[in-house]
């Protein structure tokens, strides 16, 4: 059941077009406050993880709340 | 760290020359990269063309070519297209495929980047109601791809304009801070000698 309810949640070729989409935010939006690319790189990567951990933790809440209703 | 080993470290960024900051900003509007290749950030240049342009032709290529197009007619209001135009040459030829379509003229390219003619009568087709049936989700993720490049592109012109926001704000804090604690410390030491 919870790999059917993953399955319609997380429709295999939708949600990865997330991925390109935030690496290219991260690194355009670390270049934009930084100058030398080890601080660029450095804030890109902080960014792409706050970013996706943000959606995987809605993404949880979301699953879950499907699952009680 | 030191407060003035911190001041040191920031001081030691390389420094950034914007040339003409009006014309990169023009240049970086126009084709992402080229403002800041105008300012030899040849790094940042390459860059942002890749994230900006790549993001854009993806946007397009999911959305077939339909998800950019200018259109401000009543029944399809296409505001996206303000976003959209933020990556500047490369979402401008939608504004000649708008300009043949009122004029009822055969859009360029096949139909790329033009706006969907509207039914005039009832059994006409509809192709915006069309791309949205046959791209499906495309046409919204394509839209959005496209939007976001858009909005990119933005801040890559600011940042052509004016250089990186942060490290600059806090170079120029740390350098107003030591400045402004040096002198307290020269008041202060000038007035317990005085009060020798």
């Amino acid at each position: 059941m919870a790999v059917s309810l993953l399955g319609s949640f997380f429709p295999s070729t939708q949600i990865w077009h997330v991925v390109p989409l935030m690496i290219a935010v991260s690194l355009v939006y670390g270049a934009t406050r930084f100058e030398r690319w080890q601080d660029i790189l450095e804030h890109s990567l902080r960014f792409a993880i706050w970013v996706f951990g943000f959606l995987a933790v809605f993404s949880g809440l979301l699953l879950w709340m499907s699952w009680r209703l | 760290m030191a407060e003035g080993e911190k001041i040191e470290t920031l001081v030691e960024e390389p420094p950034v020359d914007l040339r003409s900051p009006g014309w990169a900003a023009l240049f970086a509007w126009l084709v992402p990269g080229a403002g800041h290749w105008y300012q030899r950030r040849y790094g940042k240049a390459v860059l942002f063309a890749v994230c900006v342009l790549g993001t854009y032709f993806y946007g397009l290529a999911i959305g077939s070519g339909h998800v950019v197009y200018a259109s401000w007619n009543r029944a399809d209001f296409r505001w996206q297209y303000v976003c959209q135009l933020g990556v500047g040459v490369p979402a401008m030829p939608a504004l000649v495929q708008s300009r043949r379509v009122m004029r009822d003229k055969e859009p360029l390219f096949a139909d790329v980047l033009a706006p969907p003619r509207q039914p005039v009568r009832p059994n006409d087709h509809d192709h915006l109601a069309d791309w949205h049936l046959d791209l499906s989700w495309r046409f919204d993720l394509g839209t959005l791809y496209t939007m976001v490049a858009g909005l990119l592109n933005i801040l890559a012109v600011f940042d052509a304009y004016s250089g990186p926001f942060i490290a600059h704000a806090i170079r120029a804090k740390a350098i107003a801070d030591a400045a402004r604690e040096r002198t307290e410390a020269a008041a202060s030491s000038a007035a317990s000698s005085a009060a020798k």
